[in-house]
């Protein structure tokens, strides 16, 4: 969304975006202030109520508050649903994350949205990979189809074949996965890609920390444990998900950006990650397995 | 930037709960048709 901001969307901010440089937004294509007639009013109370609420998060998270809040909603929900065996974080996690977002939007902090979004999933996955290496019989309840990924995956580093790494098997699925963001981003203002996102991340983390765990810690376990081409992937959907949440949220409230460069180069480097994550996959998936048969054999 | 969208129109209720509850209900929907785990496939890593 990225919203023309900097006023008082809820009624509870200064109305002087000067007075606390905290509040400067830090990028350079949105201003900092609004004026009267930078866009027009709002979608109806739908609008109205997604603009009072960015605005209220813009403000708990502005200056450098939004690295903790980042990190809390990386890690408080799995750290909260540990004891507990349950699998709720990875909704929860997505949940804050979204809410986040939509903070960064508003107030058209772009490099704050994009490092929330990359804190919280490094965080929750640190985590998450200490907690599967270290405490493997906690995972179960934690991760209920981790357990069975990392069976697959472990077949596959063992024996080199696995029909779904064929190019024909997947290459339409991550055609459907680029579908299902541009459908469910808009539609959820990011909660379903943000929420699934996290489960997809833990079956990873899971097959990351049980391989550390077989492999004693290996090094070539760590480096490309998590495939190079899954990172690229990542990244695709943190700035796609970003951009199309951004533009809805524009939509809903009527406000717009500044002219600038900045976005269409944020959507061409979320293609250029999708088409880094195809060649990548197509061409080293052998070589990312044989270092990791090595350190499982070794 | 007017200021008349953040007022409650009618006196009812905070337009930020207002989207919270149209939200959640779409959220709700999609979640009960199991919009997320059909449309987003698993691709193996």
């Amino acid at each position: 969304m990225e919203i023309e901001t900097g006023g008082d969307a809820c009624g509870e901010e200064s109305s002087s975006p000067n007075s606390d440089p905290d509040d400067t937004p830090d990028v350079e294509e949105f201003p900092s202030s609004a004026s009267a007639d930078s866009g027009a009013p709002p979608r109806g109370r739908f609008g109205a109520g997604f603009l009072q609420l960015g605005a209220r998060v813009a403000h708990v998270q502005r200056g450098w508050r939004w690295l903790p809040l980042a990190l809390a909603a990386g890690l408080l929900p799995l750290l909260a649903c540990w004891p507990l065996g349950s699998p709720a974080h990875q909704g929860l996690s997505g949940l804050a994350l979204t809410v986040l977002v939509w903070g960064a939007l508003h107030s058209g902090r772009a490099a704050v949205g994009l490092a929330t979004i990359l804190l919280a999933f490094a965080s929750h996955s640190g985590l998450a990979i200490s907690l599967a290496a270290l405490a493997p019989d906690q995972i179960a309840g934690l991760f209920p189809d981790g357990p069975a990924y990392w069976a697959k995956q472990e077949a596959w580093i063992r024996s080199g074949h696995d029909p779904e790494y064929e190019l024909a098997s997947w290459l339409p699925v991550h055609f459907q996965l680029l579908g299902a963001c541009f459908v469910l981003a808009p539609l959820t203002l990011g909660l379903a890609i943000f929420a699934r996102g996290f489960y997809e991340v833990d079956l990873m983390n899971v097959y990351v920390g049980t391989l550390l765990r077989e492999s004693g810690g290996a090094w070539g376990a760590l480096l490309v444990g998590w495939h190079p081409w899954s990172i690229c992937r990542g990244l695709c959907y943190v700035l796609l998900t970003y951009e199309l949440v951004g533009r809805v949220g524009e939509w809903l409230t009527g406000r717009s950006p500044r002219p600038g460069r900045a976005r269409t180069w944020r959507v061409a480097l979320a293609f250029g990650f999708f088409a880094a994550d195809c060649v990548i996959k197509s061409s080293c998936t052998e070589a990312v397995r044989s270092v990791l048969y090595a350190s499982l054999v070794r | 930037m007017g200021d008349d969208y953040h007022e409650d129109e009618g006196g009812g209720i905070p337009g930020w709960l207002y989207f919270i509850l149209i939200y959640g209900g779409i959220n709700l929907v999609l979640y009960l048709v199991g919009a997320p785990f059909l449309l987003i496939p698993i691709p193996r890593r």
